[in-house]
């Protein structure tokens, strides 16, 4: 939580899905993190799943609203549609290990690390909480405005859109700082992580 | 038309990945042109003791549920020219591929190439029955260690039961001194038990670590003890006659010749 806090993202307005891996959590636990989520990041609906099957746990957020508002029907897991003007983003809360993958909709956010042999494909943004050292492949649907960004980003490979950049054979001295991974003028850069590197051309998130 | 050769052993962890990749490598060097295939699917390891493991963008998986096209998986050897990998697929697991459509790929691949080396699991499963479906011949790889000799003695019952008659075994991973102790299996006890052709025999050496670690194939290396044997290894299964010679104990001539590079 503290690192999605430092980390400066703008979670605002999104559409969350919690996977839980294979946690069974209790009414008084997803309420608290329901508040967190709302509280904390103005996010407008939360849904639980357990493990990469997307099997919707229980709660739907919407429905115990405290302001009154007529109770709003959350998209079962497996489509995962966003409201108009807002991209789902799913936050997963573990580690991936070599041959796991994540493949979704919109934003993914990894609270934990993905090792190499592990894949994270996103049509929008892969954040990483950790260490990157699999295949993280963003706006998977050619989306070229996307980002990698990762605590430390140690992939061999990285792809945004259609772009696929890899690191250099023999590798060398990488920096121990956060990192993101952009398309600049055809090709994937990689800069130290900033809001404005995390933003700049992708304004269209923070105002639709 | 080329040849399709699988490497197997039944047991786990006796070489059967970094023999692939040396008998590939060294076919190269010899001019051949040769894809090897990772047909350990959910376990790949071939492309990181290849050193190519930043390149994969498709894998075997894609090519046969028709994905790409066979030839934009392939990956090019970095070292040597005429030398592929088709990498495995790391995400899904043995069932995602039938023997019937690597049948198919296999033939597909030796089309192009002179050598089709497929590194199979381990194990007799699903796995295995993929990765021994198209091959013309086999090289069985086994440590002089009873339980790999009793597991590859399995194999070799089940290559002969689909026709891959006349197996061919490496003995891997041979260390002179303990054999002359008395310590460990000798080269003719393993092939006595196994009643099959030796097309080599393979010391131990620590420069496999170095080499597996920086994905760099022992052949390259003309330190490495292995990497000589893995050499005349593949000149056998390139139909050359090179005697095999007696491992000796690695002595002070021994290494003078070497760093002599004296093959």
């Amino acid at each position: 939580m503290e690192r999605i806090e430092r980390s400066g993202l703008v979670l605002r307005g999104s559409g969350v899905t919690l996977d839980v891996g294979r946690r069974a959590l209790d009414g008084r636990e997803i309420a608290e993190l329901e508040e967190l989520f709302r509280l904390r990041w103005g996010v407008h609906f939360l849904q639980i799943v357990n493990g990469s099957a997307g099997r919707e746990l229980r709660l739907r957020a919407e429905d115990r609203r405290p302001d009154g508002a007529a109770p709003r029907r959350v998209a079962p897991a497996a489509t995962r549609v966003a409201p108009p003007g807002e991209r789902p983003a799913t936050v997963v809360k573990r580690t991936l290990r070599s041959g796991q993958a994540v493949h979704r909709q919109g934003d993914v956010i990894i609270l934990g690390d993905v090792h190499a042999g592990a894949e994270v494909v996103a049509t929008g943004d892969v954040i990483v909480m950790g260490v990157l050292r699999g295949v993280a492949h963003a706006g998977a649907r050619g989306d070229e405005t996307a980002r990698i960004a990762a605590f430390r980003l140690r992939a061999v490979q990285l792809r945004i859109g259609s772009v696929i950049g890899r690191a250099p054979d023999g590798g060398g001295e990488l920096p121990s700082t956060p990192e993101v991974a952009l398309v600049r003028d055809g090709r994937i850069v990689i800069e130290p992580l900033s809001p404005e590197a995390l933003w700049t051309g992708n304004a269209r998130d923070l105002h639709e | 038309m080329g040849q399709v050769l699988v490497i197997t052993s039944g047991k786990g962890g006796v070489g059967k990945t970094t023999t692939t990749a040396n008998i590939g490598t060294a076919l190269a060097k010899m001019g051949k042109s040769v894809v090897l295939v990772d047909a350990d699917i959910g376990l790949r390891n071939l492309d990181v003791v290849m050193g190519l493991e930043n390149r994969i963008v498709y894998d075997l998986v894609d090519v046969v549920e028709g994905y790409c096209r066979t030839r934009q998986a392939l990956i090019k050897d970095k070292r040597f020219e005429g030398l592929y990998l088709l990498p495995a697929a790391q995400t899904k697991d043995k069932t995602a591929v039938s023997p019937e459509q690597m049948r198919e790929l296999t033939r597909e691949l030796a089309a192009e190439f002179d050598y089709v080396l497929v590194d199979s699991p381990a194990g007799i499963e699903q796995g295995f029955r993929n990765a021994i479906a198209g091959a013309q011949r086999a090289l069985v790889v086994t440590t002089p260690e009873v339980s790999a000799v009793r597991d590859a003695d399995r194999i070799i019952g089940l290559l002969e039961a689909e026709d891959l008659g006349r197996p061919q075994l490496i003995v891997n991973r041979v260390r002179p001194q303990m054999v002359s102790r008395g310590d460990m299996m000798a080269i003719d006890e393993v092939v006595e038990i196994l009643a099959v052709d030796l097309i080599g025999v393979v010391p131990d050496d620590e420069w496999i670590v170095v080499s597996t670690n920086r994905g760099e194939p022992a052949v390259t290396n003309p330190r490495s003890r292995a990497g000589e044997a893995y050499f005349e290894i593949a000149r056998r299964v390139n139909g050359e006659d090179v005697p095999i010679a007696p491992l000796e104990p690695d002595g002070f001539f021994g290494r003078l010749r070497r760093i002599f590079g004296a093959r």
